[in-house]
């Protein structure tokens, strides 16, 4: 039997950076003979060698067969290393793990996805998912409001102008602040949802973004009619093991690797508000 | 078998496998490899450190890595072919591996390291005869002559060892013990009668199951202040636990060859849960307390069944400041939420 | 226990007049000869204050991060550690109220558990100068000289010095003889040459888990984020070697310079029975020689390693 914790390894391919202030970049990585199966809204574990690991959302949807891509925020010692690694480097990939987002109740749903800033990664997976010619007609109607703090802090700004362009997706992008250049919608995600007031009718809203945001959309979706168990978040948490055995990452009695990072609000509300 | 033949046993036993005994070292009783002419100590209240360590290492290399011309290469680290000999294990150790067990070796994950060891295992325990007053298995499900875990239990009568088969592993290492026989009805008569004064000697009445039920309760409580203000986060009381699992991944170089390892961690340390982004759910020591006592005491109740404490006392005699699980567990039992006045621990 | 009903009384009246919002000391613990810190909020919790050999936790630990005013019912060696942290800005010492007497010493639980062999037990009453021990099937009666810490056999200052306008020193009359001779162990020591000292040490801490029981219950040890434990870039692995087993004891000892006041609180919390005061000792000895340093024996006196003299001694950098 394999051992769980030596990850397979991984040559870095193409590096996007995707923000003004260049602390978010899109690896896209190739598997050395190994492959990935995964369903958006999972993780991985990756790895610099010699650093350490840690867990990073998929940020390509297994739609994209050509390509597996993780956006990583600078911020601590493995991301900062990884910003350091070039084109051809070698790292370590372990998993996928997590629950992902549940794209099969998902089905005959209409879907309201809200992003803020870099969390938007893996709502990023599910929306290239969803909106694949293979998948759309699995799904009714797509909102997805994403914001960002400045306009050169919005990430895949390709994607957003290839959804924009379609006519099967209800795309607001906003900023809470614009510049001189943008001319799109100014405000804070929240009070942008409120405004776009997505309809709760069978439908399920999937908010990923920094806790401040998070804290100030649930009730405006409370407001428009969502109930808890439909409106699903995504936690991070300091991880290790990625496999619930080292112990860290709990949120009461769940942990966020095993039993997420994919929680309802329903959920939550059962758990200690340890997060 | 009598307690002379121990010596020939362990020689018989370890030309097929490692034994691993207690062993006196320092003033303390600790579990290691017996050399060819080594003795054990097996009369003893219990080990310092939990075998647990056995089979989950303090720390542990998980794979080796280098970058030799540029190409990265890992080799995972290999597993002891040598099955071995775990003696001398009292039954609420034992049952912690059987607890350990449901974390380490789950449908969807093994964790290789700790499962290789323990199929290569066999797990010769000793019987509890003389149990101390810190010892409260029988408030946990255990018992000092508890079967859970063991293979072979072994169990002291003064003159001689009574040697019980629990398991095909078990069984396999009979052979090699010398010149047994069956008891006599005068040693199963006296038998009996250790068994019931062990049974009757250990701590039942601890109101663990209340305790669970009001863990239920009291999550934002005051209490947790109360509870946690003499606890220094020294980090004793999880590394002596044999139910403690948590560990931390951290690599290790040294120019272009270096090793991932796993080593021990704790949830009572700062860093423990600290993210990149600066944000600790769990930034102070009362948080850390509540997460220790309800994981221990209701988390893996409801993930496992079973409280992750199986009574063997070591926190109770090795915290510095004499915090004492019974007493938190005694607190927790009898808190009533409407009835709570709190009187908090200034900070 | 005289001096435990004074302590008792003048605990009462502190808290009585509200001098202070919460007072540090020992109350009875769970174990034979183990006390257990008391958090004192009412008057009427200083009934369960003890004074005596069983009070074995360095309480000045408590004042980390503490706001509000502070009575610690301090030893000798608390009193100068809670001085050192008040020196160092860690507790401000006009919210600090010491309260004290001379110190005939603590009990070492690990020579007690030496001398009888690891059998339970059950009780242990102190009558004057001994100690009657009782087991499942024994009785001994044994002189308390015999299980005190080494930290207290050779403690310098049993008799604390404090600061009349803001202290309560109590039984002023009686003091405890100071020890003026070095530890026999450390002149040991200090005869092997640096080779011999390391096998030894690497020998010594051979079975350190790395718990940081030694670092938690030392009062001294207040940094937020210990230098062992960062990882940008990380001082100490985590793989068990000597190496890092080593690294983490040396550099904590030497961070001790000048500060460490021997209490022995880090060997009585070693779960391992390893000496740890075996580097803190020395330390504290070479400091002492060599800079005149005596910790938290003189309020507000800048400490020795903090400042430079012309005349501090340099033959180790020549």
């Amino acid at each position: 039997m394999k051992n769980p914790y030596i990850p397979d390894l991984a040559t870095i391919g193409r590096i996007i950076t995707e923000n003004e202030a260049e602390d978010i970049k899109t690896f896209e990585l190739s598997l050395n003979g190994s492959e990935l199966a995964y369903t958006p809204g999972q993780f991985a574990m990756l790895s610099v060698f010699g650093v350490g690991e840690c867990p990073i959302g998929i940020a390509s949807s297994p739609t994209q067969l050509d390509t597996l891509q993780f956006t990583v925020k600078k911020a601590g010692v493995v991301t900062a290393a990884l910003h350091e690694c070039e084109e051809g480097a070698t790292i370590g990939v372990r998993g996928p793990y997590g629950n992902g987002w549940p794209i099969r109740d998902l089905e005959n749903r209409n879907v309201v996805m809200i992003g803020g800033g870099f969390a938007f990664t893996t709502l990023r997976s599910l929306a290239q998912y969803v909106l694949h010619s293979s998948n759309r007609d699995r799904y009714r109607d797509i909102t997805i409001i994403y914001g960002a703090r400045s306009p050169g802090e919005l990430i895949y700004k390709r994607d957003l102008e290839a959804w924009s362009q379609r006519g099967d997706v209800a795309l607001t992008v906003t900023v809470d602040k614009g510049d001189s250049g943008w001319n799109g919608r100014e405000g804070y995600v929240p009070t942008i949802t409120r405004e776009v007031a997505p309809s709760a009718e069978d439908a399920t809203a999937l908010v990923c973004g920094p806790p401040i945001m998070i804290k100030f959309t649930i009730p405006v979706l409370r407001e428009l009619g969502f109930s808890p168990q439909d409106i699903l978040l995504s936690l991070e948490m300091r991880m290790k093991c990625g496999i619930g055995k080292c112990g860290r990452c709990n949120v009461g009695h769940m942990y966020v690797c095993l039993d997420g990072p994919v929680f309802s609000v329903a959920q939550l509300e059962e758990l200690p508000k340890e997060y | 078998m009598d307690k002379g033949s121990i010596s020939d046993f362990i020689r018989n036993l370890q030309k097929q496998y490692t034994v691993v005994a207690p062993v006196r070292r320092r003033d303390l009783i600790l579990f290691d490899e017996l050399g060819s002419s080594d003795t054990p100590t097996l009369e003893f209240a219990n080990s310092k450190l939990p075998p647990k360590g056995f089979f989950f290492p303090r720390s542990e290399t998980l794979f080796r890595f280098s970058a030799k011309s540029g190409k990265m290469e890992l080799t995972p680290a290999q597993t002891k072919s040598k099955p071995a000999v775990l003696m001398g294990v009292r039954p609420c150790d034992a049952r912690s591996l059987v607890l350990l067990d449901k974390v380490f070796m789950t449908e969807k994950y093994t964790d290789t390291p700790y499962s290789r060891k323990r199929a290569n295992t066999t797990v010769v325990g000793m019987a509890c005869t003389d149990p101390r007053t810190t010892c409260f298995c029988g408030s946990v499900g255990g018992d000092p002559f508890d079967a859970s875990g063991i293979d072979l239990l072994m169990t002291d009568v003064g003159h001689g060892y009574f040697m019980e088969a629990l398991t095909q592993k078990g069984e396999k290492l009979l052979p090699h013990a010398p010149k047994t026989r069956s008891p006599t009805r005068e040693e199963l008569q006296k038998q009996g009668w250790i068994k019931s004064k062990a049974r009757a000697a250990v701590e039942r009445e601890l109101p663990v199951e209340q305790a669970e039920t009001n863990l239920e309760n009291i999550y934002e409580d005051d209490f947790w202040d109360r509870v946690a203000a003499k606890c220094l986060g020294c980090g004793v009381c999880t590394y002596l636990c044999p139910t403690c699992h948590c560990f931390d991944i951290t690599d290790d170089i040294l120019d272009s060859n270096g090793v991932r390892v796993r080593s021990w961690d704790s949830c009572v340390y700062p860093l423990f849960t600290l993210q990149a982004s600066g944000h600790n759910p769990r930034k102070s020591g009362k948080e850390r307390m509540r997460q220790r006592v309800m994981h221990k005491f209701n988390y893996t109740v409801k993930n496992n069944d079973a409280a992750f404490c199986v009574g063997c006392g070591r926190c109770v005699q090795d915290c510095p400041v004499n915090l004492d699980i019974r007493e938190v567990i005694k607190a927790v039992a009898s808190q009533r939420r409407a009835a709570l006045q709190p009187k908090e621990a200034p900070t | 226990m005289i001096i435990q009903d004074k302590i008792r009384e003048a605990v009462r009246s502190l808290l009585r007049e509200k001098r202070v919002d919460l007072v540090i000391a020992h109350e009875m613990g769970t174990l034979p000869l183990r006390a257990t810190p008391c958090f004192a909020t009412e008057p009427g919790d200083a009934e369960r204050i003890v004074w005596d050999p069983s009070c074995s936790v360095n309480l000045a630990a408590f004042l980390q991060n503490r706001k509000g005013k502070v009575g610690l019912v301090a030893k000798s060696c608390e009193a100068r550690a809670a001085l050192v942290m008040a020196a160092e800005h860690q507790f401000p010492r006009e919210n600090l109220v010491i309260l004290s007497a001379p110190c005939q010493g603590v009990v070492d639980v690990k020579k007690v558990q030496r001398r009888f062999g690891g059998r339970e037990i059950l009780a242990a009453k102190i009558e004057g100068d001994k100690i009657i021990f009782k087991g499942k099937d024994f009785q001994e009666s044994l002189p308390l000289t015999q299980f005190l810490c080494d930290s207290c056999l050779e403690c310098r200052h049993p008799n604390p010095v404090l600061n009349p306008s803001r202290d309560v020193l109590v039984e002023e009359g009686s003091p405890v003889a100071p020890t003026q001779a070095d530890a026999a162990k450390i002149i040991e020591l200090e005869k092997k040459t640096p080779d011999e000292r390391w096998s030894y040490f690497v020998d010594q801490f051979k079975d350190c888990i790395g718990c940081n029981a030694c670092r938690e219950v030392c009062p001294i040890c207040y940094c937020n984020e210990c230098f062992a434990d960062q990882t940008a870039p990380r001082w100490v692995g985590k793989s068990g070697d000597a190496s890092d087993v080593l690294v983490f004891h040396l550099v904590r000892t030497l961070h001790m310079a000048g500060r460490c006041v021997d209490c022995g609180a880090c060997s009585r919390a070693c779960p391992m029975n390893i000496d740890v005061r075996m580097l803190t000792k020395k330390m504290e000895k070479d400091a002492r020689e060599l800079f005149a340093a005596d910790p938290g024996m003189k309020e507000g006196e800048a400490e020795a390693l903090a400042t430079f003299s012309e005349k501090d001694p340099q033959e180790f950098i020549m």
